[in-house]
């Protein structure tokens, strides 16, 4: 069990702002993932808290004790890198226990801890094998193994999934929060790919160009994200800009151009605000029909997905509107040119200050906005 | 007339064989996916293609025309490597220019079709900047320009979007498609992504260790997998291990470990024999204790993983067997508890009757 | 189509190179050009060395049932791989801790040590010879500072202290690029693992770095055991193999000279042989770790020790002795013999032939090497001939590097002259070629490795033939190492004096004339040579300044 405070931490280098004042209080035994499009900072984060790169200002404290200027060798900590780095000289086993052996632990200890990750791994039948000589899911266990042998409380995950299928990384995704779960660890994970934060994460930070965006648990960044960054980047979501007609204590209005008209259930917009309309693709529905209530418009795209499928439906005058449907069995329900309307419940109909530099700067996917 | 052919292809790196008696045909126009896991030879098969390899055994036919000795620089093909290959010294402007220019056409010609392609990614403004001070997404796009400027009918795409992140991939890959279906391209894309496959792709082949396990549309492969590796690797797919008890003129009756039995609409097993049933997650439903139903099988709630739009909430059966079922958000009323006792319930129609592999299943369905 | 308005010479550039484009098209044609290249290094440069010696059977049996001679040319050999194997080992001990200095260590003074460390790599060994010399053993130098006249005076010590001072460099140099290299994660995993930062270094970072260690060490071998020129300088009487080969040659005792050149070679090359294939079984002691005292070594202040003691030995043994040539250089420039030695009258009109001479042969060798060496760069990085086949002419290239210059000479001497007599001349350039050879095809079989594959796959699709991919994709990005490798060959030849020794009689090239005058200090004063040292020192660092120049942008 180990806690973290962070505190007002920033690393420069040069003119470049790679944190920027971020802070953070992390529990006992709490799986935090970070994610971020590729440079916003989040392996600097890991790697100031791990002690590899030193800090430019603010401080990180684990159980209460201050860590800056203590090396990683004397911060007990764990740390899985992206690019794994087994010791090629060694086979699985010898790099399992370095570890504990760099830490003069006595031998029995030693070889209990490396029998049962190795176990819990299932990773025994590879004793042996050199890191040449794995698969890259092997390779992937292996490291976990290795920086949980060492007894740490704390572990750092850097991409640890990164190059592996997709198809093996949903797997290994929980294996690995199964085991931190079953050790009582502290772990904060980073990551690309908010799928894997969303599955196993107690809490998500979104980070954009050094900062924290938004901080969550998984349901409510997904279901209610309060930033449009964290709205687009957590999934996929349709944007559209209007205006607040009307607001009362019970919902808001929003007119958006085209004839448009949506409810949604928050209460914190002004009337005649600009506002950002975000709705994601799969709690909007879709039925035949042109006289009914609702958002009209046809059938543009029909992607079959697996178990769903996304639609992309035209709306006259406003433009292109996706929908996510589970698949019916039996064939597509709708075709291309089909007219259809759409619907959204007001709770998932969500709301944000139009931007001040503009929607796309926001919308940015590889943050540079 | 189909534009390319492989017929009973194989390739060979000493011992390995990377690409096992493959045939194949891809029509003009088309969008392929190659997919399959990491080793499965779909490098091998894309470069093949592209000439870079020779088959050791196989024809491999161009517009009816057989190229097995044609070197790859007189094949009319654009090859997109997963690293994108971006000539490191040259400006974004020369590496787009240079099919262009090496297959003959005069600086400023080529220039022309090099800017007409980058302002159909939407980089024009970025022409004299080098590889190395662009971002991935901005790399992959270039890396595409300069596939489309070459003139070449057929794209092989190794990975394209493999580099990128995975919110980036998302919002790319239906870019990627609808930019080559617009300009009348044949594309071949290869992928570890069943999903990213499931998308994009007119018809799919799914590659294992250099053979091919079932080629088909997205739709007719995600229904109608022809064995347990293609049932797995696309999709999410529950895995029951049992025997067929006893089988009548609708259907069979499947006992799992420790006395569960299942209801299925196959009547091609016979009685005695060992089977693997199959059930996709989303048809997998998970009821209240108590619920009732042709297949109602007990167990308990092991976990409930958020992913977003979906629940996937595991399951461990009274008889020790893990399954998965997948509910969308906005079917859900309140989340199951961990430990909670539940009944996990399914139609006998989505079910699938597989003869259990005699390698058993785990082998069989190995991904990594 | 209009619009192309060039005429004259860059239209007949346009042709050329349209015409290698398509010749390169046909297999055929790449297979010959490789095949030739292959032919020139086996036939011209591998077998000449190994086969002149053999020719000269009849002698070599003679002298071994000379007893005198054999005892003679037993304790010179033994003396060349002792040394040998000493140097290098210190070397090792005191080069490590130095390139990990200059890699670790930022500041602007770590860019000027690790330049000073270049220069006695540089700079013809002759005249490092020669400023140990008289750092070491002359009164105003060291001896004189400590009154220990005998200590280091001219013999097996003062030949070991040159040795280590001209291998130091070499390890050094290897050794940062290696670190430069090195990805730094495997010792920062080992270090959140929980180890301190001398047992990361040690149980980790230098079993991953072996095959480089083991690597340097050879090199410094090779060069200890090659070099003849200044070992002559400061050996006094005592013999290594190549001050023996060295007088037997002068003396006209051919059956000496070709024994000791065979077994020089024979032994060298078993060595290589049996530390290239035995290296990766090797291995560093990294199970047992002494927590207490690896994390006392790892404190900042045992560092600082370390650093000190690195700079003391560096300033001591290679820096000072090195540099001390300057006094006796100075000497030169401000006593009027700067003024007869640039109207090249008495003693200097030799001095500048043989300097015209030096740099001519260079340049030729240089030539030659680029032009065959590069195909066969090519062959061993894109693994043209097959991964087995690869390995073994990636071994088989390093062999001039192996064999010491002197045997080396004297092999091809007798080899080229079995065939009638060729003029002295080209002797010496096939001689300079062959030990350069090494210098540009390997560093330049390294940099087309770095250049991924995928570059070249993709040029290919888009319509590019293979000469064109060469041209477009290839050389541009090679172009640094191209031309830092050829001045690594135009550097060695320049400075080399065993193999010229071993082959030419009349010619002299300038560090053998140095030799010379060094050697007769009864004819050539202290200001003379030193002037002569300095001209060529100034010649090798303009060398210098290419190669560093060139590196910072490639």
């Amino acid at each position: 069990m180990t806690e973290v405070r962070v505190v007002n931490l920033t690393k420069r280098y040069g003119r470049i702002v790679a944190l920027d004042r971020v802070s953070i209080d992390i529990h006992d035994g709490e799986y935090v993932a970070i994610i971020g499009p590729s440079g916003c900072g989040k392996t600097t984060f890991i790697k100031c808290l791990a002690g590899i790169v030193t800090p430019t200002e603010g401080e990180v404290y684990f159980d209460g004790k201050l860590m800056n200027g203590l090396p990683p060798e004397e911060r007990g900590i764990g740390y899985v890198f992206q690019e794994i780095a087994l010791f090629p000289h060694m086979d699985v086993w010898d790099n399992v226990i370095y570890g504990p052996r760099v830490r003069g632990w006595p031998r029995d200890r030693t070889r209990r801890t490396a029998r049962e990750l190795l176990d819990l791994t299932k990773l025994v039948t590879r004793e042996d094998a050199y890191p040449r000589e794995l698969s890259g899911g092997a390779r992937q266990k292996t490291g976990v193994a290795r920086a949980l042998a060492s007894g740490s409380n704390l572990i750092f995950f850097d991409e640890p999934l990164g190059a592996l299928d997709a198809k093996v990384r949903v797997e290994l995704r929980y294996e690995i929060r199964n085991l931190v779960r079953d050790l009582g660890l502290t772990a904060i994970h980073i990551t690309h790919d908010q799928e894997e934060a969303l599955s196993i994460a107690d809490r998500v930070v979104v980070m954009k160009t050094g900062r924290f965006v938004e901080v969550g648990t998984p349901y409510e960044l997904y279901t209610h994200p309060r930033t449009i960054f964290a709205a687009n980047f957590v999934g996929e979501a349709n944007f559209l800009e209007g205006t607040v007609v009307k607001a009362s204590e019970k919902g808001s209005t929003v007119e958006c151009g085209g004839g448009i008209v949506l409810e949604s259930s928050e209460t914190s917009r002004s009337e005649g605000e600009k506002v950002v309309v975000a709705v994601r693709p799969e709690f909007a529905s879709m039925g035949k029909g042109h006289g009914e209530e609702g958002i009209h418009g046809y059938v543009e795209t029909w992607d079959f997905e697996g178990s769903t499928a996304r639609c992309e439906v035209t709306l006259p005058e406003y433009g292109l509107f996706a929908v996510r449907v589970a698949y019916v069995q039996g064939g597509p329900a709708f075709d291309v040119g089909d007219e259809v309307v759409l619907r959204v419940p007001p709770g998932s109909v969500l709301l944000y200050p139009y931007p001040s530099e503009g929607l796309q700067r926001e919308l940015d996917l590889e943050g540079k906005g | 007339m189909p534009e390319i052919r492989l017929i009973e292809v194989s390739k060979r790196f000493g011992r390995i064989e990377a690409i096992d008696d493959i045939s194949l045909e891809i029509k003009n126009g088309e969008y392929l996916c190659v997919l399959g896991p990491t080793g499965s030879g779909k490098t091998t098969l894309l470069r093949l293609i592209a000439g870079l390899l020779r088959p050791d055994e196989g024809e491999i036919f161009m517009d009816e025309r057989r190229v097995n000795e044609l070197p790859a620089e007189e094949r009319d093909v654009a090859y997109m490597p997963q690293q994108y290959a971006l000539f490191p010294h040259m400006t974004v402007l020369g590496n787009v220019a240079f099919g262009p220019l090496s297959r003959g056409k005069d600086p400023a010609e080529a220039s022309r079709t090099a800017l007409d392609m980058l302002k159909l990614v939407r980089l024009h403004e970025r022409a004299d900047a080098l590889p190395s001070e662009l971002s991935g997404g901005m790399q992959q796009r270039v890396a595409l320009a300069r596939s489309l400027a070459s003139g070449a009918k057929l794209m092989l795409l190794d990975e394209p979007l493999g580099a990128l992140d995975a919110r980036l991939r998302v919002e790319l890959r239906y870019r990627l498609k609808s930019m080559v279906k617009n300009l009348g391209l044949t594309a071949i894309h290869v992928t570890h992504d069943q999903r990213e496959a499931m998308i994009v792709a007119d018809r799919i082949v799914v590659l294992r260790a250099g053979r091919s396990e079932q080629i088909g549309t997205p739709f007719h492969i995600y229904q109608r997998p022809e064995n347990l590796f293609v049932a797995n690797f696309v999709g999410d797919t529950n895995f029951l291990d049992g025997t067929v008890s006893k089988a009548d003129s609708t259907g069979s009756y499947v006992e799992l470990r420790g006395g569960l039995n299942v209801r299925v609409q196959e009547t091609s097993f016979l009685t005695g024999e060992r089977v693997i049933l199959t059930i996709r997650q989303e048809l997998t439903s998970v009821k209240a204790y108590g619920w009732e139903s042709v297949n109602a099988l007990p167990g308990t709630v092991l976990a409930v993983r958020f992913l977003g739009d979906y629940l996937r909430i595991e399951i461990r059966l009274m008889n020790g067997d893990e399954v998965g079922a997948e509910v969308p958000l906005t079917n859900i009323n309140t989340y199951p508890k961990i430990g909670e006792e539940v009944v996990v319930s399914f139609k006998p129609l989505d079910v699938s009757v597989y003869t259990t592999p005699p390698r058993g299943l785990a082998k069989e369905i190995e991904v990594a | 189509m209009t619009g192309d308005k060039r005429t004259g010479l860059p239209r007949l550039l346009d042709g050329i190179l349209a015409l290698l484009d398509k010749l390169s098209a046909s297999p055929t044609i790449r297979k010959g050009t490789y095949l030739g290249a292959l032919l020139f290094f086996v036939i011209i440069i591998l077998i000449p060395p190994i086969i002149g010696i053999l020719l000269k059977w009849s002698l070599i049996s003679e002298t071994l049932q000379n007893p005198p001679q054999m005892a003679r040319a037993q304790s010179a050999i033994l003396a060349s791989f002792t040394i040998a194997f000493i140097v290098s080992f210190l070397d090792l001990l005191a080069g490590l801790p130095m390139a990990w200095l200059i890699v670790k260590r930022r500041g602007r003074w770590v860019s000027v040590i690790d330049t000073l460390a270049d220069i006695p790599f540089i700079i013809p060994t002759v005249t490092l010879g020669y400023s140990v010399l008289t750092f070491w053993s002359e009164p105003n130098g060291i001896s004189g500072l400590l009154d220990v006249e005998h200590l280091f005076s001219p013999g097996p010590i003062l030949i070991t202290l040159l040795h280590f001072a001209f291998s130091y460099p070499v390890i050094v140099r290897l050794m940062v690029g290696e670190f430069q290299g090195y990805n730094l994660v495997y010792e920062t995993a080992a270090r959140t693992l929980g180890a301190p930062t001398f047992t990361a270094f040690r149980t980790v970072t230098m079993s991953i770095l072996k095959p480089a260690i083991i690597a340097a060490f050879l090199l410094a071998f090779s060069r200890s055991l090659s070099e003849t020129g200044a070992t002559a300088i400061v050996a006094g009487t005592f013999e290594n193999g190549p001050i023996f080969i060295r007088n037997a040659r002068s003396a006209g005792q051919e059956g000496p000279m070709v024994l000791v050149s065979s077994i020089l070679i024979a032994v060298s090359v078993a060595i290589f042989a049996v530390i290239g294939l035995l290296g990766p079984c090797l291995r560093f002691p990294s199970k047992k770790v002494w927590t207490g005292l690896e994390w006392r070594l790892s404190r900042r202040n045992a560092a600082m020790v370390k650093d000190a003691s690195t700079l003391i030995v560096f300033g001591l043994l290679v820096a000072s002795p090195s540099l001390f040539v300057i006094f006796p250089s100075l000497a030169g420039l401000f006593d009027g013999t700067l003024q007869t030695a640039l109207t090249g009258s008495g003693v200097w009109a030799p001095f500048w032939s043989s300097l015209v001479t030096s740099y001519v042969v260079a340049l030729i060798a240089a030539f030659i090497n680029v032009i065959i060496g590069f195909p066969m760069a090519v062959i061993i990085a894109r693994r043209k001939l097959g991964t087995r086949f690869t390995a073994l002419m990636d071994a088989l290239v390093a062999v001039p590097v192996i064999i010491p210059s002197v045997a080396l000479g004297v092999s091809l001497n007798i080899f080229w002259n079995a065939f009638g007599n060729l003029p002295e001349f080209w002797v010496l350039v096939l001689a300079h070629t062959t030990i350069t050879y090494t210098y540009f095809a390997r560093p330049m079989a390294a940099a087309i490795q770095g250049i991924s594959e995928e570059l070249e796959d993709v040029g290919r699709t888009l319509g590019s033939r293979p000469f064109g991919t060469f041209r477009k994709i290839v050389l541009p990005l090679t172009k640094y190492s191209i031309f830092s490798s050829a001045v690594m060959v135009l550097t060695r030849s320049v400075g080399e004096t065993g193999a010229t020794v071993a082959v030419v009689k009349r010619l002299q090239t300038a560090p053998v004339l140095l030799v010379d005058w060094i050697t007769h200090p009864e004819i050539y004063g202290p200001s003379t040579v030193g002037l002569g040292v300095l001209f060529l020192v100034l010649m090798a660092s303009v060398s210098l300044l290419a190669i560093r120049l060139t590196l910072r942008r490639g």
